[in-house]
């Protein structure tokens, strides 16, 4: 296992309104692999996002440390390179396309990192075609869905040609089918071979993920796969982490006295669990 | 007024020599003719500046409709300006209404002065009609460029007009929306003196600031973390190049201007 | 409040190259007291229906009445019954503008006219139904919870006491329980007042909880509209226009079609739209013999 996120230790802490620090992270170690899809769910408040912008020094650790695919995040020199090889896409579809032409702000970022013009031009292409919006080449993001203009800002990442994408709550401001779409792309970039890290709060996206880590008061609550995440339904729910349907359904039967397997995570197996009851 | 009524400083997408001109070329040229039009002052003169336009505009093929719609705004403006000139002029008498004394210089007056106002619009539209906003601010940057050793921030200058262009539609949608809200809390806008009408809009500003500062917090965030740190070391995906036609345009250009000075000094027409 | 909608149509931009036809001939009628909730993919007209029912869009043709009256009137009767109608937008926290939450929600009461004392106690009742109370009153609204905020700008239309209320997808983009609150400030509106209320919504668990009458909208025009069970019975015709059904009844048609059910000569009703009626359907099958 070759890891390309390291964290080690990671403390945050932010001064409130009255002055008083409140911590964010409370000692987090972690390690992501190369290639993996790792989902980081959590109440607000938990430390999801403070996390996700220390992994490409958007913020700097106040005591420990990490490594981005090896590169110590406080080492000013290496800032730009940091910020090139773990990209990141934010909630906010509108607020974060520079400029008023589609192709233009997917330019942005290669344009900063120093890029030439031709080989700007086929990057700019082939990120419009990984997100299917090449016909929207020339138009205004404010004319597009919040589903297309997050798409844009994928694209505006992908330009970067980064190894790892992390994605903070992508689809929170999105309807079903926006949602869908995104998640639809995730998936495609993961199997593309990039390391792919989704901070969200629907069960159901974290459930397409490798592993799932999950972050309460600023430490690590549960880390492994869905299937080992989701058997722990109890203590999810007891953390007010909402549960995709079919484990949530699975536990209230189990309660309800029904004897179901503990780590049912789908419809399907739920389903067929049901069936072969007697 | 909808956003979409506001011709000036939009692009018109077209493939035309013109729109194909260097931004650069077009902005100085822009301020070149818009000083010429203030050196005009015989109607010979303004022939030659309405032909150039002229050619420019039949050039570019933005239909001459469309770039007149750039005038309704700035309509009352031209009339006012014709009409003062026209009544207080002094010279020779031709008419008398009352009070009010028309003369044959104050109808020569009031007459360039319409069509100076009306070129110089017309002109200034053709600019931003034919040039795309980021090649505007790009061309822009470039020219500010060599005034960087002063301390003029070219680079920051530039970024900022293109934000701002790209982020006028979404704080205009915001404030119909804050507007709608607040409407529905059974705010009132439209009635009231003065004062009671400034006060009326605190619930439209305060929500209209606070959204200004989260867009401008979160594009912050998104521009660094796509390497953004000003201009230095960024390359451009349509670097500007000067060719061939930039060099004919600005020979036009010359000549025009030599023309006009000319006439001028030597009173040629 | 009796909610009449008449031929509904609305064109915008009409008469110019790039008018569109929002909405086509909608007519329904909304008896006081009534849980609809108006559900479609975006684009499909239910903001536009929405900003009509209290006169901020005006129909092309067709009429909206509250109580018989035609709202788009110029009586002062038309007017006082608009005001009768509490809209809470898409991200209504976007709206708050006071120093102190408790002055935020003062705002509409006193544009109704109340005074200063009236205001202030409609407003903490209002705060109340919707689980903001105590120390929070005196906060800023800035300083709360995405949840606390939103209900807090809800909490804003429902202290001018409206007959009919009217929630824009009230839970979109919340943290789970954020998204909670909310629907358990909605259900508590429910409760206390006799208040008439159209909801809409993306999330079809939310509709099936809640909701008492499902409307739904393609392309501006009203294509269904009955129980949600009836609506959610037409589940292949939901998910052709791009709709979701709620994931119990999903679940519950899956487990309806399991072959092994059939052999064991288990008959399972499918109809359960909540996460609630599907336990107790599975219970009652399988619990039975544990």
């Amino acid at each position: 296992m070759e890891s390309i996120i390291s964290v080690k230790d990671l403390r945050f802490a932010y001064e409130d309104e009255e002055g008083e620090l409140q911590t964010v992270l409370d000692g987090v170690s972690l390690e992501i692999e190369k290639g993996s899809f790792v989902a980081m769910v959590g109440p607000n408040g938990s430390g999801k996002s403070t996390l996700a912008k220390n992994l490409n020094a958007l913020l700097l650790p106040q005591s420990g440390k990490v490594y981005a695919d090896g590169m110590d995040t406080s080492d000013d020199s290496l800032l730009w390179e940091i910020r090139r090889s773990v990209g990141m896409v934010f909630q906010n579809p509108d607020n974060q396309l520079v400029s008023a032409v589609v192709e233009d702000d997917i330019a942005f970022g290669p344009e900063n990192i120093g890029v030439p013009p031709e080989e700007i031009r086929q990057r700019v292409d082939s990120a419009l075609e990984a997100v299917g919006m090449s016909r929207f080449a020339k138009q205004a993001p404010h004319m597009l869905s919040g589903g297309q203009k997050q798409r844009i800002a994928i694209a505006g990442v992908l330009a970067m040609q980064p190894d790892v994408m992390v994605f903070d709550e992508p689809t929170a401001m999105l309807d079903p089918r926006g949602r869908g779409e995104i998640m639809a792309i995730i998936e495609q970039l993961h199997d593309a071979g990039k390391t792919v890290i989704l901070i969200t709060h629907f069960m159901e996206e974290a459930a397409r993920a490798d592993r799932i880590i999950v972050l309460k008061d600023g430490k690590i609550a549960a880390d492994g796969t869905p299937r080992e995440i989701y058997s722990m339904s109890e203590q999810l729910h007891g953390m007010k982490l909402e549960l995709p349907f079919a484990v949530e359904l699975a536990r209230r039967l189990r309660a309800g006295g029904l004897d179901l397997p503990a780590d049912i995570l789908s419809e399907e197996e739920l389903a067929e669990a049901l069936c072969s009851l007697k | 007024m909808a956003i979409k009524d506001i011709t000036l400083g939009q692009y018109y997408p077209a493939e035309s020599p013109v729109h194909r001109l260097d931004p650069r070329t077009k902005i100085v040229g822009t301020v070149v003719y818009m000083v010429s039009l203030f050196c005009v002052n015989s109607f010979s003169a303004f022939a030659l500046s309405i032909l150039l336009l002229g050619t420019v505009i039949a050039v570019s093929k933005v239909p001459l409709r469309f770039i007149a719609k750039g005038l309704k705004p700035v309509l009352i403006l031209i009339i006012l300006t014709m009409l003062i000139n026209l009544f207080l002029t002094p010279g020779e008498l031709l008419l008398s209404l009352g009070p009010l004394k028309v003369t044959e210089e104050g109808i020569y007056r009031a007459a360039f002065m319409a069509l100076r106002l009306v070129l110089l619009i017309f002109g200034s539209s053709m600019l931003t009609l034919t040039t795309k906003p980021i090649q505007l601010t790009d061309g822009m940057e470039a020219l500010m460029k060599p005034f960087e050793k002063i301390g003029l921030p070219a680079h920051e200058l530039a970024m900022m007009m293109t934000i701002a262009l790209r982020f006028i539609p979404t704080l205009m949608d915001e404030t119909d929306k804050i507007m709608k809200a607040q409407t529905a809390r059974g705010a009132d806008f439209e009635s009231g003196n003065f004062k009671e009408k400034a006060k009326a809009l605190v619930p439209l500003l305060v929500p209209l600031f606070v959204s200004a500062f989260r867009i401008a917090g979160d594009l912050a965030m998104a521009m660094e973390a796509r390497c953004y740190r000003g201009g230095e070391g960024r390359t451009r995906m349509n670097p500007m190049r000067y060719s061939g036609r930039d060099g004919a345009a600005a020979l036009i250009l010359a000549l025009y201007l030599a023309v006009i000075i000319f006439s001028r000094t030597l009173g040629l027409f | 409040m009796q909610l009449k909608v008449e031929k509904l149509t609305h064109i915008y931009s009409e008469g110019l190259p790039f008018e569109s036809l929002a909405m086509t001939d909608v007519s329904f009628t909304m008896e006081q007291g009534e849980f609809a909730a108006l559900i479609g993919h975006t684009g499909s007209g239910k903001s536009t229906l929405i900003q009509h029912i209290n006169g901020l869009l005006k129909p092309t043709s067709g009429h909206v009445y509250l109580d018989g009256v035609d709202v788009n009137e110029k009586s002062p009767e038309a007017r006082a019954l608009r005001r009768r109608i509490g809209l809470v937008f898409q991200y209504p926290e976007y709206q708050l503008f006071e120093e102190t939450v408790l002055k935020d929600v003062c705002f509409g009461p006193k544009n109704l006219g109340l005074s200063e004392e009236e205001a202030e106690e409609v407003s903490r009742e209002a705060l109340a139904l919707v689980g903001i109370t105590g120390e929070k009153l005196e906060r800023s609204p800035f300083n709360l919870s995405g949840g606390e905020k939103r209900r807090v700008a809800i909490a804003g239309v429902l202290a001018m006491d409206p007959e009919l209320l009217i929630l824009d997808e009230p839970t979109a983009g919340l943290d789970p329980r954020g998204h909670a609150e909310i629907l358990d400030a909605v259900r508590r509106i429910r409760e206390k007042k006799n208040m008439s209320i159209i909801m809409v919504s993306h999330n079809m668990d939310d509709v099936a909880s809640l909701a008492d009458r499902v409307l739904v909208l393609e392309d501006g025009r009203l294509i269904m509209d009955g129980s949600p069970r009836e609506i959610f019975a037409r589940g292949e015709e939901l998910r052709a226009i791009g709709l979701e059904i709620p994931s119990a009844k999903d679940f519950m048609e899956k487990l309806a079609k399991m072959p092994a059910l059939k052999e064991k000569g288990l008959e399972i009703d499918d109809g359960a739209i909540t996460i609630d009626e599907a336990q107790e359907e599975i219970l009652k099958l399988f619990g039975s013999k544990a």
